[in-house]
């Protein structure tokens, strides 16, 4: 679960450089934390996280409303497109986890087999749907998901079942088990 | 009804989402990665591809460049890929590779990122997850300089027909490529890393290495036909391919060409054998010596201008 409290909504122009580092500070861990749910690996997510902060830099959307929303939407693609890309290229790369002391083998693969199976079938889903579940895995509240992800708060739930259904479909069609 | 199995679901699926947990104490550093994001708007350029990487990042690159190298003396049966822990390295001499047979191709994941300094030990500590170990003070003069690195992968995947066409331009004649192995996907994996600096000295560590293949994939036949490819005698690529007994060693290969220019030397230190590489300059003084040992639970590297007797005690100093 996220370790930072509340995300704010930020609504206001980023106007100077302390303005962008405060949304750094803001945000980049969260944004960091997200995007390794996807992708699995520290490196990369930390990478994605730093890419997203870039685009907003050189080319920032052309409202300013809700910028946390509009970077988190950002990562949240990059990662994905990321976990699209690899799967083409290969299944296995850098699905491993850093190698970890007292950690043996066996739990090592058993660790990485859920972790894959999980993320195939996520990448398999509608990128908001993706989107919503690894939120909420993070410890994000349905108001908090719609202001990042731009949906009506009222049908936020409604589309969350719906990407729940959609998981469970895609997982137990490819490995058939509930 | 309809709620409650939709509530059914959601658990269900949250507990598989659960799995996705970053590592406990895993903390993103933002003011580290800001850092690192200044330098890229200073410099206007796209992150990771103009850092100028130091050597000890050319020289696991370089290693890590040989995965195909790595034979093993046992194939794992695994439900969904072998998984090697790697804890011996060493050099060995080889031939380039055949020419006009495409060399594999190994690709790192992800964008290189530079270390980034640590203040102290407990910072590389917090930031590795496993004690760095160092020198014993004195023994180098000075206190070095301390960064992390994020963990390193890369991978390859075997071409059969371009392995059976090195075979044969190797005039490897008694040995053919099972065609199960084409479009098998090796990968190594290294922790993050921790590099002690002083003037003209590097010192890296990391966790022993990982290697990923498919279940099944024989390590030890691969790397023995790898070799015989890169010009190794029968027995000998047979004797490094299975020497490893339980876990695979790590070969850094060297290329013939640069014999007048390089000496390789097995030695021994208080922890266990070491392979020692000494790169000459013309006039056959040292221009860098490079020492590769490990331990069970860690890889080192020490490279730098220094004099084997000073490589050799720094080594043998490691606490």
């Amino acid at each position: 679960m996220r370790s930072s409290p509340d995300i704010p909504v930020v609504t206001r122009k980023i106007e100077s450089t302390d303005d962008f580092s405060g949304l750094f500070a803001a945000h980049y861990a969260a944004l960091t934390r997200l995007i390794y749910r996807v992708t699995g690996d520290a490196g990369s997510a930390e990478e994605l996280a730093a890419e997203a902060f870039w685009k907003l830099h050189r080319q920032p959307p052309a409202s300013n409303h809700n910028l946390a929303g509009w970077l988190y939407r950002t990562g949240l693609r990059l990662a994905l497109d990321n976990l699209k890309k690899r799967k083409r290229r290969s299944h296995y790369e850098a699905q491993a986890p850093v190698p970890q002391a007292m950690q043996s083998p066996e739990a090592i693969l058993d660790q990485i087999e859920r972790q894959v199976r999980v993320r195939q079938a996520l990448a398999a889903l509608k990128p908001k749907q993706a989107a919503l579940l690894v939120l909420r895995s993070e410890g994000y509240s349905i108001g908090e998901m719609a202001s990042l992800l731009r949906l009506r708060p009222g049908s936020t739930g409604t589309l969350l079942a719906r990407a729940d259904r959609a998981f469970r479909k895609e997982y137990v069609n490819r490995y058939e088990e509930p | 009804m309809k709620n409650l199995e939709q509530e059914e679901v959601r658990q269900w699926v949250m507990k598989q989402t659960a799995n996705l947990d970053p590592p406990a104490g895993w903390r993103p550093d933002p003011a580290a990665a800001l850092m690192r994001f200044q330098a890229r708007v200073e410099t206007d350029r796209p992150l990771g591809m103009s850092w100028r990487w130091p050597a000890w990042a050319a020289a696991v690159a370089m290693v890590i460049a040989v995965v195909l190298l790595l034979p093993a003396g046992r194939a794992v049966a695994q439900q969904l890929w072998q998984l090697l822990t790697v804890r011996q390295v060493a050099f060995i001499r080889v031939n380039p590779w055949p020419e006009g047979v495409p060399s594999p191709q190994v690709h790192l994941s992800g964008t290189p990122i530079p270390p980034l300094p640590a203040r102290d030990v407990d910072e590389a500590r917090w930031r590795v997850r496993y004690d760095p170990r160092l020198p014993r003070p004195g023994v180098l003069s000075g206190s070095p300089r301390l960064s992390t690195t994020f963990s390193l992968s890369a991978g390859t995947v075997v071409k059969a027909a371009d392995l059976e066409l090195a075979l044969r331009k190797s005039g490897v004649m008694d040995q053919t490529v099972p065609p199960q192995w084409d479009g098998a996907q090796l990968a190594l994996h290294t922790s993050a890393i921790v590099i002690g600096e002083w003037p003209d000295i590097a010192f890296a560590q990391s966790l022993p290495l990982t290697l990923t293949a498919p279940p099944g994939f024989d390590f030890a036949a691969f790397s023995a036909l790898v070799l015989r490819v890169l010009g190794v005698g029968t027995e000998e690529a047979q004797r490094l391919a299975q020497r490893a007994g339980t876990a695979p060693p790590w070969l850094a290969p060297i290329a013939r060409d640069i014999k007048e220019r390089a000496t390789i030397e097995e030695i021994r230190l208080n922890s266990g054998p070491a392979t020692l590489l000494q790169e000459l300059e013309d006039d056959g003084s040292v221009k860098r010596i490079t020492l590769v040992w490990s331990v069970p639970d860690r890889v080192y590297l020490l490279s730098g201008k220094l004099r084997r007797e000073l490589a050799i005690a720094t080594a043998n100093a490691v606490e």
